[in-house]
């Protein structure tokens, strides 16, 4: 098939930026431009929280080869603490750093006390899972202990929008997307250009070749648990901030999404956890086009599904999904 | 060196066998026949290429190109599981032994088309399960005293020494009533006693049970003294496949050798 | 501290401790990271109560057939997802359970939220028929008695035909498998089929655990079948042992006994502050048995071998 032929020689970037951009026109001439382009304005703004949710997932199993079932609850914590402070009078973008910081310390913590540990011990996949899941609990229903279970408001303006010829966008959405979108290409460019970026794709690639060359790969695992914890706080504010409510279930309901933006990209691989997040935004805003807006979180899961079946390497990996 | 005109009785043909793997040819263009009975040695330099091979014939990897034929069928590709109930099985250069069952269940586990292992069959059982049952137990029990393991029979077999756990290998992997065994590196790691008792039971089995054998090996006392065949792989391929004494004097053997001794 | 309280407590481990005995064939036997059983038990009990409700079945007949559906859904899990890496085939089993509670949520076929109702009025008749008997021959007459014997009943035979395919040739195929499944390969035994029955038969217990679930609680709605309950499932399986049947019925009992004596505790909390209050500790317990004694109470060390 000359369609596999083609994908072969072009980047995976580039076709998938590609096959996006042939579904946008496909969509145009199907509901046309205001329907569609709406919906991909949406899209963004998901495209933001779920790709910088999904890096710090991805790294973490890239470097520490452990599936953190825990993480959807550091976006939780993150943006907890980034309310609570808000509610001392701090504005709310510092309160965000303030969530982002606390997260990444949280990380650090975490990783001290539970995960280095169970390295050295060279811990089963299940012993790891279990353990995770019980972190998992612990933080959400400790954030929940502290703030009641019921759904809160962010607390930020929510009605002001901004209209672009027949599209709109709320305002604080638009920061969001803006945000987000900004914070990828600057995750991507630390990733690529600067020595710990590139310290940590190679201990992600391989942590023995890494060690050899005379990376350290203490310091290196020290800095992916605190970028993963820092995006992951600033993925949960920006997700607070675009939908307006939250709940202290809010992360571990969209772990799942986060999942399927990681493997579609390559589990293990941070751009591929980017470029999958701005998949799965986008996929289920369009989904709005033909659904229920209630089924959007289910595409994430459909894809996630197919990704494992059909493409398990996700678009950018190599590394081996079948044993 | 190709096989396309087989000896009639030979048990295991290879032919133009090639396996990549990124751009490392591990096996490039292999073939030669092992002829039924026969006690085959396959030896070379490290990196040659023999475990790769081994794999390949198991199924545990699919062959880029070329065929594989045992008793006259192509098994090239097969999963393993089907390649093992024809009758062709392997030991493992790193001894896989299942740690935490004992001894003895490692053992029963492994004789082929056992009723008890079926769940359909579980549903409707039969008087004579139990009796096969104990038929497997008593040849167990029988074929360990062979290897000196008897007495180890109830301990998990993670408690085993190195050596022992070459022996249980291969005594299981006899319990399959096989047609042809590959052995991977039986000797290594095992005392020079017991290695020859092992040997001799290889060739007991050769003539009674008319069961063939190829093995890999680096001790060249063994291979000289014990194997009928040998056949000689260095970066992939086959560059010599003789009997012993001429294998010995062949120019390109020992430039094989000496070449990798820099 | 009713009588009933307790007995309550005691369906509940019931429940679960059917549910466990899956996860301990999937987990403790065969090294599989099955983390979708809730999903199976949802489609269970939802196939049961829609022939019941929807289509008229009795119960009796619906209950056998919904098995044979939920072990045809774990076939189909099985197939597409068993020869994933242990990680990835993790990761699919709770993509599958969310979907199966997101349909059930989301689509009219199966009551969306409102759930389904009704389907339990041939139990009720059994249950008042035992209970009669029960006070009969001085047993007691608590409301909750026929459904705790009958579940607990239940799990006795499951646990019984567990044990017997466990010491059968079966069950020691299963137990290399978890070891390594490519030295078990090299002998002959068919993973992939071993590792499908293994998760059809976990399907099915699901299923039989959803069925009491639902005559428990007399209502389906969607959010019983969520991922929190396997999880759950799992803190009972660290806490009775791997590898060992008989370590379910006493992790659960423990379990939830614990967990709902602690409602009794007076402490200065509002309910809702004591209920996240206990989810905060099964989390510290299950981190802490799973980093110092990973083989549980009664597990033996030797056997916490599992694929990785």
């Amino acid at each position: 098939m000359t369609v596999w032929k083609l994908r072969r020689q072009m980047s995976p970037i580039a076709w998938l930026s590609l096959a996006l951009v042939l579904i946008a026109l496909l969509l145009v001439a199907a509901v046309g431009p205001v329907a569609a382009g709406q919906t991909t304005l949406n899209g963004l703004v998901g495209a933001g929280y779920f790709a910088l949710g999904a890096v710090g997932l991805t790294l973490v199993y890239g470097v520490l080869r452990l599936v953190n079932f825990a993480h959807g609850d550091m976006l939780t914590f993150g943006t907890y603490v980034a309310l609570g402070v808000t509610a001392l009078g701090v504005p709310f973008w510092w309160a965000a750093v303030v969530g982002m910081i606390a997260t990444a310390l949280l990380a650090i913590l975490l990783d001290r006390v539970i995960w280095e540990p169970m390295r050295r011990a060279r811990t089963s996949t299940l012993q790891l899972f279990l353990v995770a899941t019980g972190l998992a609990m612990v933080l959400r229903y400790s954030v929940q202990f502290l703030a009641g279970s019921q759904v809160r408001t962010v607390g930020l303006d929510t009605t002001s929008s901004i209209d672009f010829g027949p599209w709109h966008l709320g305002t604080l959405q638009l920061v969001v997307m803006l945000v987000g979108l900004v914070t990828i290409l600057l995750t991507g460019a630390g990733l690529r250009y600067t020595r710990l970026g590139k310290e940590m794709r190679a201990v992600a690639d391989n942590i023995a070749l890494a060690e050899v060359t005379g990376i350290d790969t203490g310091r290196t695992i020290q800095v992916t648990w605190l970028v993963a914890g820092g995006l992951a706080g600033l993925a949960g504010i920006l997700y607070a901030a675009a939908i307006g409510t939250i709940n202290p279930n809010f992360g571990f309901t969209i772990l799942l999404s986060l999942f399927a933006a990681a493997v579609l990209g390559g589990i293990g691989n941070a751009y591929g956890a980017l470029a999958g997040g701005v998949v799965i935004g986008l996929s289920q805003e369009w989904s709005t086009l033909f659904f229920n807006p209630r089924w959007k979180p289910a595409i994430g899961f459909a894809i996630l599904i197919l990704t494992l079946l059909l493409m398990p390497r996700g678009i950018f990996g190599r590394k081996k999904a079948r044993p | 060196m190709s096989a396309s005109h087989p000896p009639a009785d030979s048990i295991l043909t290879i032919d133009d066998l090639h396996k990549n793997f990124g751009g490392l040819r591990a096996v490039a263009g292999v073939g030669f026949s092992v002829r039924r009975g026969s006690l085959t040695a396959l030896i070379g330099p490290n990196g040659a290429g023999k475990t790769t091979l081994f794999d390949l014939v198991t199924g545990f990897a699919k062959p880029d190109r070329g065929t594989i034929r045992f008793e006259g069928r192509a098994i090239a590709g097969l999963p393993p599981h089907r390649v093992a109930r024809l009758g062709l099985v392997r030991t493992f250069q790193l001894t896989r032994v299942f740690a935490a069952m004992t001894v003895l269940e490692n053992m029963m586990l492994a004789p082929r088309g056992q009723p008890g292992e079926s769940l359909l069959h579980m549903l409707a059982p039969k008087g004579s399960d139990r009796r096969s049952e104990a038929a497997v137990r008593e040849r167990a029990l029988a074929l360990l005293q062979h290897f000196n393991l008897r007495e180890k029979s109830g301990d998990y077999a993670g408690t085993l020494s190195g050596g022992q756990r070459k022996l249980l290998e291969l005594a299981r992997v006899l319990m399959t009533s096989p047609h042809m065994v590959l052995l991977d590196e039986p000797m290594a790691g095992v005392n020079r006693v017991l290695g020859r008792r092992l040997l001799d039971y290889v060739e007991e089995l050769r003539r009674t049970e008319d069961v063939t054998f190829l093995f890999v090996e680096h001790d060249m006392d063994v291979v000289m003294t014990r194997a009928d065949h040998v056949v000689v792989m260095a970066e992939g391929a086959v560059i010599a496949a003789d009997k012993p004494d001429l294998v010995r004097i062949n120019p390109r053997v020992i430039d094989a050798y000496l070449g990798r001794a820099h | 501290m009713s009588v009933d309280f307790w007995l309550g407590v005691g369906v509940t481990a019931g429940v679960y401790a059917i549910f466990v005995l899956g996860l301990q064939l999937n987990v403790g036997f065969t090294g599989l990271l099955n983390l979708g059983q809730a999903g199976f038990m949802g489609i269970g009990a939802y196939a049961m109560g829609m022939l019941v409700t929807d289509a008229g079945w009795s119960i009796f007949a619906a209950m056998p057939a919904a098995v044979l559906i939920t072990v045809a859904a774990g076939l189909l899990v099985g197939l597409s997802s068993l020869r994933l890496r242990s990680d990835y085939f993790a990761i699919a089993t709770i993509a599958f359970a969310e979907i199966v509670r997101y349909t059930f949520q989301n689509a009219d076929f199966a009551g969306g939220n409102q759930g389904i109702i009704g389907y339990d009025q041939e139990w009720r008749d059994i249950a008042g028929w035992l209970l009669r008997q029960l006070i009969h021959t001085g047993l007691g007459g608590d409301t909750q008695l026929p459904l705790f014997i009958v579940v607990w009943l239940c799990f006795g035979l499951c646990l019984a035909g567990l044990r017997l395919l466990q010491a059968s040739p079966w069950g020691r195929v299963l137990r290399a498998i978890r070891e390594d499944e490519e030295a078990a390969a090299a002998l002959g035994k068919n993973v992939l089929s071993y590792k499908l029955q293994s998760l059809a038969i976990a399907a099915a217990l699901a299923a039989i655990a959803g069925f009491f679930l639902a005559l428990n609680v007399t209502y389906l709605y969607p959010s019983e079948f969520d991922p929190t309950f396997t999880f759950l499932g799992y803190a009972i399986l660290v806490l009775g042992g791997f590898a060992r049947y008989s370590g379910v019925a006493l992790g659960a009992v423990l379990f939830w006994s614990v967990v709902e004596g602690l409602r009794f505790l007076q402490l200065p909390l509002s309910a809702g502050q004591l209920g996240s209050l206990r989810f905060v500790l099964i989390g510290l317990i299950l981190i802490v048995l799973s980093m110092l004694r990973p083989q549980g109470l009664l597990g033996r060390k030797a056997e916490m071998q599992l694929s990785r």
